[in-house]
């Protein structure tokens, strides 16, 4: 109220009002006492109404002319006390308004009304109930208080039946018709809402009700009085929760008091957004323990949230209307709404503003990171995903305002504040809750947006763990490295938690993935050391079925590891089983429940045993160790036969049993072998394993009979593997199949055996070499099948159906062999060179000169064909490979290879178009190259031979350094230079330890070399172990023996010492006649003669030559004698 | 200001002196007050009608119709007082109840239209809050017109008004199931979001995931999933928008978001062999799209729109897993 107004207004009324002085003017006096007690000064404004009461109380002629003013005063006493928050007094002054008959009086009310009816046709008349309202008002913020006096419960059952009175009065229309006008049931309702809520014993059936009610009312409730109520219930929920969803109820029966225009919800967003904050507290807490409590709370949070304004556009509209202002210093008052402005007062809350822009601080955005957590914490991901992708997208720098020190005071670096940003946090969640909804391009977007490096604590551990898990789901091996190192390094202090261990775990398992198995032992061991897998207590703590699990899949890395390096370097046989002791001991249960790896552990345990007797030449050492594989492949078959290794562990023991040589253990390996079929086949992808134990049992089911089993019985157990090997275990890519037609190719012995063998072999070779040829491999069955498909159909045409092919009929059909692809160059070359072969073959038989030379003119076209057919240009590589060392096979068979001179030169020819072109199997066509020259006589070429070789004798692959070896070796032989093939034989021999027929092949050359370059004792030493060691072979024994033979005969030592002394030594040429009498002996005992080859009979036939030549010599006999008679002599004795 | 400031009000009765040379006429209800301060002069004006943007016309005292007209720029201040009508249709719209609202405001409208171009006139007001009031029922069919009849050239109007306006047409074309691209298009204007806002920009993500909505013709296929997932989102972008501000478009958001989700590739197979309600092993088997389906039917069933009655919902909130009672407690 302005002085002008006032002063306007008692001009007005001067023409009514008997002239006063200034000083005792009760109009103006009521101006000043309202510009008192807004300035604060109350105790003044009081002192001035009581002032202005006492002077015109009484009955003179002043205080009769102004009586009709005094209520204002009086009731201006309650208004005054009550601004200043002395609510006892207030209450007092309004109670004694109320109790006050003066006031009552009807005569002067209708004089106030007479004298203000232009101004206020109802005079004083509202305050009459108004007061009555008001001093429940008092009661009821004496309850609830403020932020610097705490309320006083116990008010809150006074204010109520005064509140109740007045709402009764304002029901029954027993008010002011201002009153009614104002519509204030709404806002006393909303008022006995809270105080039922809110005193001592809360009343939430009458709470209720009123709540109702004030839905029902329109309008709204002053600011002032809504904010304390709301902040007073929000104070009461947060202490206790069960009340939370009551904050709701009050911002729903009232919603436009709460929900304000920009302007109004300016000064309350904060309020607003930290109430609703605590909201959600109470409800993410709970939900977990009282769901439906955290369910109210969660509205109240909704409600409370969705109060917050936008800050720009408060912003805007508190610069809008600050300009409106312009320097208006007053308070303007919109009466209807209720609302004032104030430009001081709007500056003030833009200034606030201005500074929260500044900071980021959106009051809005927090809002909407609150409504996404609440969601999130119920379980919509999405929801949460949303609230953080918003933040992004339109918040990124958001801040939730000034961090504050321990002390409570606000952060300050370089003059700035130290804002609490969120940015890491946004991008953090956002990203990993992208990857939780299948959005991985998002989640790898956003998490590169986070700043690793300024995340805090609890932030950074959990994103770098999310990083390894989200990399180990996607099976992203090589990332997996870096990310689980990061983990750890998060961790460090700590290695036995869970996530260090986690991490540490995936870094074995990354390395074993990607065949790093280098890398992989040292990471394995340090997982297994015994600081990382330690169980423990504590929600970051290992169980100890996580230790296990880590530990014995540790232990499995680590086995295959060294299984794997092992092919290079086969001493790690012995560190694999040295690992499956360890783990053995760490975890010796059986059962596979409990032991998760231990049937992996016991397989790899027993392979490696068994690799390691391969390279043992030494038979007794050998047999050791095939014992101790059997021991554990027998642990799996006792005791695991649904397993997947069962099949292979029965295949495995059989394989080694079948080779000994007592009948029962070979019946037993056929037993095994019969269960490995039974087991495999009722497995998903056990044909191939099937298709090995039919085909064994096919073989050697013909050679090894069941106890009491007659002939028939035998070979109709025998028909029955084939048939069952066709019916349930063939399939395309089983080399086995190719085995088995070449058996039956083999043993064709009438015409109905010889058109089943020739149908069976059509339709494997033709599935066999498509296939392969699909999948651009070679299958070293495939040609040795074909070769003999190609020669028994040649011959079996012949015997069986009486048909002499013809060049044209023999080129027809194995040019289009059914099945054969038209591109599968590889096979057709097979064919084609398995026609040249047959032929060649066919020519060795032939005696007619005219049928001789007509065959070498067939063979030369056809070779000619061949080489027109398969032009190097054409083929891929490998297969320019393949073709090379099949001429080199075929020329090797010759007597005198040296003479294949075309074939040889064709060889090289696709060896070197392997080599012009570089690219993939340039070793491979090295050594073929070096092969093929090693073939021809002329020294150019065989040194050319040298070059090669020793080129490849150094490639780290042994699959082409070890043939070099062997090549060298030969041509050093061939060449008489004897020191250079020790060298090359010896090294080969030190490097490949693989027990085979190549290793045979070299030790039988290095004897040789021994003997060329005059090393007598160490050639007999290496033929002696060759010999020891091979005797059932004879392939490789009877070559020894009779070089061993040859070797004393040559060096003929006498005979030395003095049999009677015990220090006689024989004479070298008894020793080699003895040690052929031995070899004769032993062969002849053991019926091997009937099993052996043409090859191994020449063989031995060479060794009985010799012996009966040495026996013959005098000098032995002589000896002989000797020796005999020494012997019977000491018998005698 | 206190309730029932009566005092403070039989004061500004009081005080509502004519103001020097105006002539006062407080019967007729469609004339309003503004508080002007001019030069040193203040007080109350009645105000017969604008005059043109920012011109005021009344009649003066001792005239009986010969209007003055005046231009705010020579004024200080110049306030127009709210009537009675505006707050009850804004205590409308803001009690949710959106047809009284809207027919309260279009009344609003009419009657104080002589007060267009006039600062914080009610008609101006009145017409922003019809534009939003029609935004929140979907009435998509009546935003443009709306949109376009706002008097743009009102100083009533900040950005933020002014961009809503260029905004609600766009929405209200893509919500009906239109192109997605003129929408698209305002969502990357950087420049134009910074008048969007919070609530504007959740009615754009909400029309965007309506048009998204409406390719997936025939239903979600693993070949359109991907659109599938870009609505999905958009439409729970429009809940948080408005972070528990105007509640129908966030409902009918969440509503089909829901839906959505359980139409996803996989959820609704797994449903088939789940058992409701799940327990934790199966909620944590569960897919993705299936938890979030029944979190959000449990959200709508018991936060969001608790009185409402939804089969659908119903149905799929009987999936629900509560996995926070399994979460252990923080220290």
């Amino acid at each position: 109220m302005n002085n002008y107004s006032i002063a306007t207004v008692m001009a007005a009324l001067a023409l009514t009002a008997p002239m006063v002085s200034h000083a005792q003017d009760p109009l103006s006096s009521l101006g000043q006492v309202k510009k008192l007690s807004g300035a604060g000064r109350a105790d003044e404004a009081l002192a001035l109404c009581e002032q202005v009461l006492k002077r015109y109380s009484g009955n003179g002629a002043m205080a009769k002319q102004f009586a009709y003013l005094m209520p204002f005063y009086a009731y201006e006493k309650g208004e005054i006390l009550r601004t200043a928050k002395r609510y006892d007094e207030a209450y007092n002054a309004y109670k004694e308004f109320r109790d006050s008959a003066k006031w009552k009086d009807k005569a002067l009310l209708e004089k106030a009304k007479a004298m203000l009816k232009d101004r206020m046709p109802e005079a004083y008349a509202p305050y009459l109930t108004q007061c009555i309202f008001q001093m429940g008002h008092c009661r009821y913020l004496q309850g609830a208080g403020d932020a610097k006096t705490p309320g006083v419960a116990a008010k809150f059952d006074e204010a109520i039946p005064l509140l109740e009175e007045y709402l009764d009065l304002l029901k029954k229309n027993k008010v002011s018709r201002t009153e009614r006008q104002l519509k204030l049931d709404g806002r006393v309702c909303f008022l006995l809402v809270q105080s039922y809520l809110l005193k001592p014993q809360p009343d939430f059936k009458k709470a209720g009700q009123y709540l109702d009610l004030s839905r029902k009312s329109k309008g709204r409730v002053p600011d002032d009085l809504a904010m304390t109520g709301l902040g007073t219930i929000v104070k009461v929920a947060t202490q206790n929760p069960e009340n939370a969803g009551w904050i709701y109820k009050v911002i729903e029966s009232s919603p436009a008091s709460y929900r304000m225009e920009p302007l109004r919800a300016a000064t309350h967003a904060a309020k607003f957004l930290n109430h609703g904050v605590k909201a959600a507290s109470v409800a993410g807490k709970s939900m977990g323990t009282n769901p439906e409590m955290a369910l109210e709370a969660l509205r109240s949070a909704n409600a409370l949230l969705g109060l917050v304004p936008d800050v720009r556009e408060v912003s805007v509209n508190l610069v809008d209307n600050i300009k409106g202002l312009g320097k208006y210093t007053g308070v303007i008052s919109d009466p209807i709404p209720g609302t004032s402005y104030s430009a001081a007062r709007q500056k003030k809350t833009f200034a606030s503003y201005k500074n929260m822009l500044g900071n980021n601080q959106n009051l809005e955005g927090l809002a909407i990171m609150y409504t996404g957590n609440t969601a999130l914490n119920v379980g919509s991901t999405r929801l949460g995903k949303a609230g953080f992708q918003v933040l992004a997208d339109r918040y990124p720098n958001l801040s939730s305002g000034v961090k504050k020190d321990k002390d409570g005071k606000p952060m300050e670096k370089d003059g700035k504040p130290v804002l609490n940003e969120l940015r890491n946090t946004i991008f953090m969640q956002l990203s990993q809750l992208c990857y939780a909804t299948g959005d991985d391009e998002g989640g790898a977007k956003y998490e590169k947006r986070v700043d690793g490096a300024s995340l805090e604590g609890g932030q950074s551990k959990s994103l770098a763990f999310n990083k390894l898990r989200r990399i180990l789901s996607q099976q992203q091996w090589a990332e997996v490295i870096p990310a689980a190192e990061a983990v750890k390094n998060e961790y460090k202090d700590n290695p036995s938690n869970k996530f260090y261990a986690t991490a540490q775990y995936s870094i074995v398992a990354a390395y074993y993935k990607q065949q790093m198995y280098d890398e992989l032992i040292p990471a394995a061991r340090e997982l297994l050391g015994g600081k990382i897998l330690v169980a423990g207590e504590g929600k970051d703590a290992l169980t100890a079925k996580e230790v296990a699990t880590y530990g014995s899949q540790g232990y499995y890395f680590l086995i295959d590891a060294y299984m794997k390096k092992a092919r290079q370097d086969a001493k790690l046989y012995d560190e694999a089983i040295a690992v499956f002791e360890e783990f053995a001991k760490t975890f010796p249960s059986l059962s596979m429940e409990e032991n998760v790896m231990v049937h992996h552990m016991h397989y790899n345990v027993a392979d490696a045993y068994l690799k390691k007797a391969e390279r043992t030449v030494d038979e007794a050492a050998q047999e050791k160790l095939k014992e101790q594989a059997l021991s554990y492949l027998k642990v799996i078959t006792d005791n695991w036969p649904k397993c997947d290794y069962y099949p292979t562990a029965e295949l495995l023991t059989a394989s080694v049993n079948i080779m000994k040589d007592d009948m029962a253990v070979k019946q037993s390996a056929i037993a095994a072998l019969e269960r490995a079929t039974d087991a495999a086949l009722a497995m998903e992808d056990g044909k191939s394993t099937a298709a090995n134990a039919l085909y064994w049992l096919a073989s050697y089911g013909k050679e090894i009979k069941n106890e009491g089993e007659s002939d028939d019985a035998q070979a109709a157990r025998v028909k029955g593997y084939v048939d069952r090997f066709w019916k349930e275990a063939d399939y395309e890519g089983n080399s086995f199949a190719l085995q088995m037609v070449s058996e039956m190719l083999a043993t064709v012995k009438d015409k109905e055996s010889f058109a089943a063998a020739v149908e069976r072999a059509r339709t494997v070779i033709g599935r066999e070499a498509t296939y392969n040829h699909n999948q651009n491999q070679a299958e070293p069955e495939l040609e040795k099948t074909i070769n003999a498909y190609v020669k028994s159909y040649v011959a079996g045409s012949k015997t069986y159906d009486g048909k002499e092919l013809t060049l044209e009929e023999k080129t027809q059909h194995f040019t289009n062999f059914p099945g054969i692809q038209p591109t599968d160059k590889y096979a057709r070359a097979i064919f084609r060179m398995a026609q040249i072969r047959a032929m060649n073959e066919e020519l060795k038989g032939l005696e007619d000169e005219t049928a001789k030379n007509k065959m070498t003119n067939d063979i030369q076209a056809t070779f000619r064909e061949m080489t027109r057919e398969f032009r190097p240009d054409d083929l891929t590589n490998f297969i320019c490979v393949q073709v090379g060392d099949y001429l080199v096979r075929y020329v090797s068979e010759f007597p005198k290879p040296s003479e294949r001179k075309d074939e040889i030169n064709l060889a090289t020819t696709y060896y070197d178009k392997v080599l012009e072109r570089k690219g993939d199997m340039q070793g491979e066509a090295q050594l073929g190259k070096a092969n093929a020259l090693a073939f021809s006589g002329e020294a150019d070429k065989q040194k050319e031979a040298e070059v090669l070789y020793t080129q490849i004798a150094s490639s780290p692959s042994a699959a082409v350094s070890a043939p070099a070896l062997m090549g060298l070796t030969k041509l050093h032989l061939s060449s008489g230079n004897a020191a250079a093939a020790v060298e090359t034989a010896s090294k080969y021999v030190a490097v490949n330890r693989t027990k085979n027929n190549d290793r045979l092949d070299m030790l039988l050359m290095l004897g040789e070399a021994y003997a060329k370059s005059g090393k007598v004792k160490e050639a007999l030493q290496t033929y002696m172990n060759l010999y020891n060691q091979n005797k059932g072979n004879i392939s490789y024994s009877a070559p020894a023996c009779k070089a061993i033979m040859e070797l004393f005969w040559e060096r003929n030592a006498p005979a030395s010492g003095d049999r009677l002394k015990g220090n006689f030594k024989a004479s070298d040429r008894w020793n080699a006649w003895n040690t052929g009498q031995q070899y004769v002996t032993l062969i002849k005992r053991s019926n091997l003669l009937d099993k052996i080859t043409p090859a191994e009979r020449d063989a031995y036939n060479a060794v009985e030559n010799l012996l009966n030549k040495y026996k013959a010599d005098a000098g032995v006999q002589k000896e002989d004698k000797a020796n005999r008679d020494f012997q019977s002599q000491l018998k005698k004795r | 200001m206190k309730l029932t400031n009566l005092i403070g009000f039989a004061a500004v009765l009081l005080c509502c002196a004519p103001f020097a040379g105006a002539q006062e006429d407080g019967a007729k209800q469609d004339k309003l007050r503004a508080f002007v301060v001019k030069g040193k002069s203040s007080g109350y004006l009645l105000i017969e009608n604008a005059g043109g943007k920012n011109k005021f016309q009344y009649i003066p005292r001792g005239s009986v119709d010969q209007k003055v007209e005046d231009d705010v720029k020579n004024c200080t201040v110049f306030k127009l007082m709210t009537p009675a009508d505006l707050v009850d249709a804004l205590g409308e719209f803001r009690a949710n109840d959106l047809d009284a609202a809207r027919k309260e405001l279009a009344g609003v409208r009419k009657k104080y239209d002589h007060y267009l171009g006039l600062p914080e006139n009610p008609a101006a007001i009145a017409a922003v809050y019809e534009l939003k009031t029609a935004v929140r029922q979907k009435d998509w069919a009546a935003v443009p017109g709306l949109a376009d009849s706002l008097p743009k050239d009102d100083p009533t109007l900040n950005d933020f008004d002014l961009t809503m306006a260029k905004v609600a047409p766009v929405v209200a074309a893509a919500a009906a199931g239109g192109d997605a691209a003129p929408v698209e298009a305002m969502l990357a204007d950087k420049e134009l979001l910074k008048s969007v806002s919070s609530e504007v920009y959740g009615w754009l993500c909400y029309a965007h995931a309506c048009a998204l909505e409406a390719k997936l013709k025939g239903g979600v296929t693993a070949e359109n999933a991907k659109t599938a997932n870009e609505a999905i989102d958009r439409f729970c972008q429009c809940v948080v928008s408005h972070h528990g501000v105007a509640p129908e478009l966030p409902l009918d958001a969440m509503k089909r978001a829901m839906n959505l989700l359980w139409n996803m590739p996989g959820v609704q197979d797994y449903a088939k062999s789940a058992k409701a309600p799940l327990d934790a092993k199966a909620w944590a088997g569960a897919p993705a799209n299936f938890r979030d389906a029944a979190a959000m039917a449990y959200l709508l069933k018991t936060v969001y729109a608790p009185e409402a009655k939804d089969e659908v919902v119903d149905k799929i909130a009987t999936y629900y897993y509560n996995a926070a009672k399994d979460r252990k407690k923080e220290d």
